[in-house]
This record gives structure tokens, sequence and C-alpha cells, in this order.
């Protein structure tokens, strides 16, 4: 039975990549990317979290929303999305939008979002709130919609309050 | 040949199977401590018999060190972790994750440190070949270690859309393209390029608020 051929000399892009816990810039000149951003000494403190898993659909939408995670306000306090693309695509359509009270963002292949519900000085909440719209909560919910004709999408998502 | 886990130990400190026994206090011609004055009452002790033998010790998890641990997300390695005392309850891998640097990129990276109620813009740098937008922005956030939890939190604002909180870590991305149209965040509020104008949220660009009577340090990396 033939095996894989091996392929010499490895050619690899530079890019930024994580590595031990920092966010480093990769390179394959080096076995020591140079550091840029440590990761592995921030921490949020939480009392409940949920992981998805999402397919997203050619030119479809998903409503991100999980009222029982957040709290009184619909309020959550980290939101980690990161997507994954069919192998073959492109870096050029690798993309998705997501919709966060009525504004519209584009993301890539990684999104992470802070931030704990506080009253801030003009007495108004504020947070990420992912709870389910309607009239208890208005403007809840995060909608990430595929804008591809024909590229499939999985998002995994972590969330924590 | 007995097993030493069989051995009937009457884990207690006593005997269960008698009576507790009186400990004299101190008093002041009689103390417990080096020093002679104050005195204490005396108490009956009451044993417990909690196990007999080894085995029937139960056994918790948990140290001194980490019992009151709460649970945490935490970035651990190449994961985002969701972790409770030593216990890894679930986790996202961003092992995977790589964000290429293409012929037409540039990067930079910034170290802000924000005064209390104050407002920064971000600064644009000069991504020409995009311009203006990037395809990654990571922000991470350093608070002062007196800072109370709702101290630990920093506004920003893009474009001409809602604003939106940040505790100690954001991280945005869009797809990586050269040219005009685009799929990512233009950092750039100038309608110029030689940025002569004044920025104008409404063209772009992000600023960070600090609402809070502490500084902030804020790292942002921006690459297109």
């Amino acid at each position: 039975m033939a095996t894989r051929p091996i392929i010499c000399p490895y050619v690899e892009d530079s890019g930024f990549r994580f590595n031990r816990g920092y966010l480093v810039l990769d390179t394959p000149t080096t076995n020591y990317p140079e550091k840029f951003i440590r990761f592995d000494d921030m921490f949020e403190n939480i009392t409940s979290y949920s992981k998805l898993k999402i397919r997203i659909l050619p030119e479809s939408c998903y409503l991100l929303s999980q009222t029982d995670i957040a709290d009184n306000e619909g309020f959550v306090s980290f939101i980690l999305a990161k997507t994954i693309f069919p192998e073959k695509t492109l870096e050029t359509r690798k993309y998705l939008t997501w919709e966060y009270q009525g504004s519209v963002y584009n993301m890539g292949k990684l999104m992470v979002l802070s931030g704990i519900n506080i009253t801030d000085f003009s007495s108004e909440s504020a947070g990420w709130n992912i709870s389910q719209p309607g009239p208890v909560y208005e403007d809840g919910g995060i909608i990430f919609c595929n804008p591809h004709t024909d590229i499939t999408i999985t998002l995994e998502i972590l969330i924590a309050r | 040949m007995s097993n030493a886990n069989d051995e009937i130990l009457n884990i207690d400190g006593g005997s269960s199977s008698n009576d507790g026994s009186e400990i004299l206090g101190g008093n002041s011609e009689f103390p417990l401590s080096s020093q002679n004055q104050g005195g204490t009452g005396g108490f009956l002790t009451n044993y417990t018999n909690v196990a007999k033998v080894k085995n029937d010790l139960k056994r918790i998890n948990a140290t001194f060190t980490r019992f009151n641990d709460s649970p945490k997300v935490k970035f651990i390695k190449e994961y985002y972790s969701v972790v409770k005392k030593d216990e890894t309850m679930d986790k996202v891998s961003l092992a995977e994750f790589f964000h290429p640097i293409q012929s037409f990129s540039e990067y930079q990276k910034q170290t802000i440190v924000m005064d209390p109620l104050s407002t920064i813009n971000l600064d644009p740098s000069s991504f020409f070949s995009t311009e203006g937008e990037v395809s990654l922005l990571v922000v991470k956030a350093e608070y002062l270690p007196d800072a109370e939890d709702n101290e630990k939190m920093v506004f920003w604002d893009y474009a001409n859309t809602p604003r939106k909180i940040m505790g100690s870590i954001m991280i945005l991305s869009g797809a990586i393209k050269n040219g005009s149209v685009w799929h990512g965040w233009n950092i750039d509020p100038f309608n110029t390029y030689d940025h002569t104008d004044q920025p104008d949220i409404n063209n772009g660009g992000i600023s960070f608020t600090n609402p809070t009577a502490k500084s902030v340090k804020l790292t942002v990396l921006t690459t297109n």
C-alpha cells in the first residue's frame, strides 16, 4: 500500500496564531515566534456557561439567544465565536456578518467579546444582551448571517455569564 | 496478612463509644497560655465517629488553596477553557486559528495608558492598501489590582453604531482582502490620506472610553 508523499521543503505562510498562551507572529524561519499579546494571564469569573455548535447554510441566518444563561437583564459577560469554513475556501471569502442592536458588522474566523453588565452613568444598562428579542427584552440576541451562496459555515460559540 | 485499610482507627480524635470528657479552661492563676491574664471556662467535648477504617473516609475533590475558586473562562495554551478548580469542564480550541500575512499586509501594535474618565481614538496607522480597513483587531485591557469588578470595563465606539462594552479582551476579525471592497473593520476616521482633516466617527474609526476613576492600559494589535 502506497504511503502519502512528503513534500519538501515544507512551506507555510507567516501569520498570527496562538501559541502557548500568547498571540504570536509565526514565520517559517524561526522556532521561537515573536510574542505580541499575552493571553494566559486573563480570566473571567463566571456563574454559568453554554457551548454551541451551529451550521449555517448558504444565505441563511441564525439568531443567537440564550436567555437562560443571561442575567435578569438579559446580559452575558463573555462571547466567543469561532468559524469553521470548508477546507478549500479562499481567504478572501472567509467572512460572515453579525447583527447586534440594529447594526451589522463583519466577522472572519474569530470573535471574542467581553464586558460585565453594569449600569453606566446615564443609568442605562450596558453589556452584551443575548436574550430572546421580544416585548420583555428589546434589542436582544445576535444574528449571524452567511452571505455566501455556496459555502456552509460552522460556528462554535462559547457564552458565559 | 491484614489489610492496613481495614485497621480499626476510629477517626474522630477520640472514641464515640464513650462519653465526652471535660477539658478544663484556664484562669488567672492557671492560664492555658503563657500570658497570665484573662480566664476561660471549661467545655465538654463530644466525639462523632466519622470513619472507623481508612476506606470509610469520604474523598472530596478539593484542596485548601483552591477550595473557594469560582468557575472561570481562562485561556490555557491554545484553548479557551471553562475551568472549575482543577477540572476543565469545556473548551474551544484556537490552535487552528491562523491569520496569514499577505504581500499587502501591514500590522501595528500600540500600547495606551488611558487616564480616568478619558477617551482616545485608536491610531488608524496607514493601512493604505486596504483603504483604512483591518481584518484583525485584538485589544487587551489591563486594570489596576485594586480595581473593583465594576471598574474593569472600557466602552468602545465604532463608526456610527451604538456604544459597546469591553472587559479584559476583545477580538474582531474580517476577511483578508486587498482593494476597496472589504469585509473587515474600518478604523480610519479621516477623509484624507494625509489625515489633515478632523476625525469623524461617521467615516469609521474606533474610540475607547474609560468611564472609571482608575487608569487602564490597552494593548491593541491591528493588521490588514
